[in-house]
């Protein structure tokens, strides 16, 4: 079978970090054709080891006709624009998380998509880290008979004092106000998506809280705590933040408790290696194993590929990612009036 | 060398065992006499404890709360009608320990700031939670300088599923009085809203999970989630899982004071280490009011908070 060729949008921090990683270890299934990005040093950087073309305007990759896919990794405030130009080219779309900015967006998308006959396919990891495909399988498998609780904490720790460009920050655009919401989507969106993947059953209302903690924040709330009732009676309970000290083991605690069992996964239950030094301690592994997983990645492309070379049903449908999007404006409305918000549990607008 | 306090016991709950059991002497008190509760459900238990330790026993718990020769009365009944100790106690001039939860209504936090008008006497009503080891030293930690400004709690209580299907007080009444004091030590603004979502998720007659967001004046948000949802497959050690997670512009703090200790992650990550059960970090506080060492009681005006909290999420 021959490799899928594509074109990468957007070469920031999730392109280098999570993508591009996950396309070289399948360099056998995939070939980076051409890369865009406003940054002509970026977008330079990113085509390089695979000598593609590179441009600073995503039109011109999206033209070229040996392209059959485009992955778009730029802020979720340009996601429509890109997937509704490639859907228009006959390409299928891989495109970062969180899907839009707005569900006018998002419904966009999937019309684009829908219309043009092409796979769109929204990259929730953690959907496709091992953990929690392992406590999918103990969920669907009964172990724990019904869900009856989700509750999941973000702990991201804030840039090292000095570093530059760290979340939230004037520097970085999730800073920026006007291209980002906030921590209810840059990293809530996964756990919008988880809990109501978890739950297994849709939203009716949510409260939340928000503000900002982050140094040098302008007015982007970085913090992020919320309850969601469900349709089945299930409470679910998440919190983000994004101030932690650098010396912050954990990233995320992950627990579900049922009418049989519970299953948790509490991040700082299992930190590997801790290595003391004069500075203090930190946790070399964390980084890398628990926040960006490769092989999550990885495991994300490979699933994308077999739905676009095979015709199979894609495993994340871009519904989901829409549905998790609904909770988190939903979440971010609640915040914002101190009300609760009201969803429609058939899963409507 | 300065002579121990003499203080009477009312009441044989979980924080008089515990006091009974402590293997060295009270810091500065010597327990002089010990009644049982009000209602006497307790009297084999004071009885046992009072000889255990050397102390006089009392069948007459009004004759230990006013005993003139007794400068502070620690009320340690699990007994819900402690409110007449109270204002025996407090009435007559006395040092008041009784921990949470003391009285439950505005109704009666009124009538014991009356008693304690009355008598001159100094109410302490403290969580135990906030005199373990870990409690004790996060409060410190937020108090210094290096912590920064508090952004956020996160408060979470696991409990195991229980005897399902049997009538019992909900989790917030077992547990919210813990969290709820320990959360206001730390955050002195008003509370501005409280959302509270609640239910019988693990087969219980009563809310078994409360999950509550609360946002203060000051802007500090605290989420506490409380749940009896532990099946009997993980193991507890009463009074359950807890663990509070403290957030600050520098600092973050996580203690979970009833299991393994209290962990700083700031520049460097500290551990420390236990020390004695919190009715004796309690008995010290009392000693200091006796004494005169402590410099502010919040007394009554602490419990007000708390209630008032107890009620609004109610």
């Amino acid at each position: 079978m021959q490799p899928v060729r594509v074109g990468l949008i957007g070469c920031g921090s999730i392109a280098r970090a999570a993508h591009l990683p996950a396309m070289s270890s399948l360099s056998d299934r995939v070939t980076l054709v051409a890369t865009a990005d406003p940054s002509e040093p970026a977008a330079r950087a990113a085509a390089a080891p695979w000598e593609a073309a590179a441009y600073t305007d995503g039109h011109e990759l999206i033209r070229r006709r040996d392209i059959d896919m485009v992955m778009i990794a730029t802020p979720e405030v340009a996601h429509r624009e890109w997937t509704e130009a490639a859907a228009a080219a006959g390409k299928h779309v891989l495109c970062e998380k969180p899907m839009a900015p707005t569900l006018v967006d998002a419904d966009a998308m999937i019309t684009a998509c829908r219309e043009a006959g092409v796979r769109l396919m929204i990259g929730h990891s953690r959907r496709f880290t091992r953990r929690y495909i392992e406590i999918r399988r103990a969920v669907d498998r009964g172990d724990i008979g019904a869900v009856r609780l989700v509750r999941e904490n973000e702990r991201r720790p804030r840039a090292r004092r000095g570093a530059p460009g760290g979340y939230y920050s004037a520097a970085h655009w999730t800073g920026d106000p006007r291209v980002s919401v906030g921590a209810a989507l840059t990293n809530g969106i996964h756990e919008m998506d988880l809990l109501r993947w978890f739950a297994g059953s849709e939203p009716i209302s949510v409260f939340a809280e928000h503000k900002v903690t982050v140094e040098g924040n302008i007015g982007v709330p970085d913090f992020l705590t919320c309850t969601v009732q469900f349709a089945s009676g299930t409470i679910g309970s998440s919190e983000i933040s994004n101030c932690l000290p650098p010396g912050y083991p954990a990233f995320h605690q992950f627990e579900i408790y049922g009418t049989r069992g519970a299953v948790r996964a509490k991040d700082h239950d299992l930190v590997g290696v801790t290595r003391y030094r004069d500075e203090g301690a930190d946790f070399p592994e964390s980084d890398r194993i628990l926040l960006h997983n490769p092989t999550a990645y990885v495991r994300e492309w490979v699933a994308f590929l077999e739905a676009v070379q095979g015709d199979g049903p894609l495993p994340m449908p871009p519904e989901e990612a829409r549905a998790a999007l609904r909770l988190a404006l939903a979440a971010v409305e609640s915040a914002r009036t101190g009300r609760t918000a009201h969803l429609d549990a058939r899963g409507a607008a | 060398m300065s002579r121990s306090v003499p203080i009477g016991i009312v009441g044989a709950g979980r924080h008089a065992q515990a006091l009974a059991g402590h293997d060295a002497p009270l810091p500065g008190a010597r327990v002089s006499r010990w009644a049982p509760s009000p209602c006497g459900h307790d009297r084999d238990r004071a009885t046992a404890l009072a000889e255990r330790i050397g102390a006089e026993f009392s069948a007459d718990w009004e004759a230990v709360a006013g005993d003139p020769s007794l400068p502070a009365v620690l009320v340690l009944s699990s007994d819900p009608g402690k409110r007449v100790v109270l204002d025996r106690a407090l009435s007559t001039g006395k040092v008041v320990l009784s921990p949470l939860p003391s009285v439950t209504s505005e109704t009666d936090v009124d009538g014991v700031a009356a008693a304690q008008a009355r008598g001159r006497g100094v109410l302490l009503a403290p969580s135990a939670l906030r005199h373990t080891a870990a409690g004790t030293s996060a409060l410190k930690m937020v108090a210094d300088g290096e912590f920064g400004t508090l952004h956020s709690v996160h408060a979470a209580g696991r409990f195991p599923w229980g005897d399902r299907g049997q009538g019992r007080p909900g989790v917030l009444e077992d547990a919210g009085w813990e969290i709820f004091d320990f959360l206001l030590a730390v955050t002195p603004a008003p509370v501005l809203r409280v959302h509270a979502q609640t239910g019988a998720l693990f087969g219980s007659h009563d809310e078994d999970t409360a999950v509550l967001v609360i946002r203060f004046e000051d802007d500090v948000i605290a989420t506490i989630e409380l749940s009896r949802c532990l099946p009997p497959s993980i193991p507890t050690t009463p009074p359950g899982e807890i663990e509070v997670e403290l957030i600050g512009s520098r600092q973050a703090v996580r203690l979970q004071p009833y299991a393994t200790a209290l962990s700083l992650f700031g520049a460097t990550a500290v551990r420390c280490p236990w020390v004695d059960d919190p009715v004796i970090s309690m008995v010290r506080e009392v000693v200091n009011v006796v004494t005169g060492e402590a410099d502010r009681v919040e007394g009554v005006a602490a419990l007000r908070r708390v209630v008032a909290l107890m009620n609004a999420v109610r």
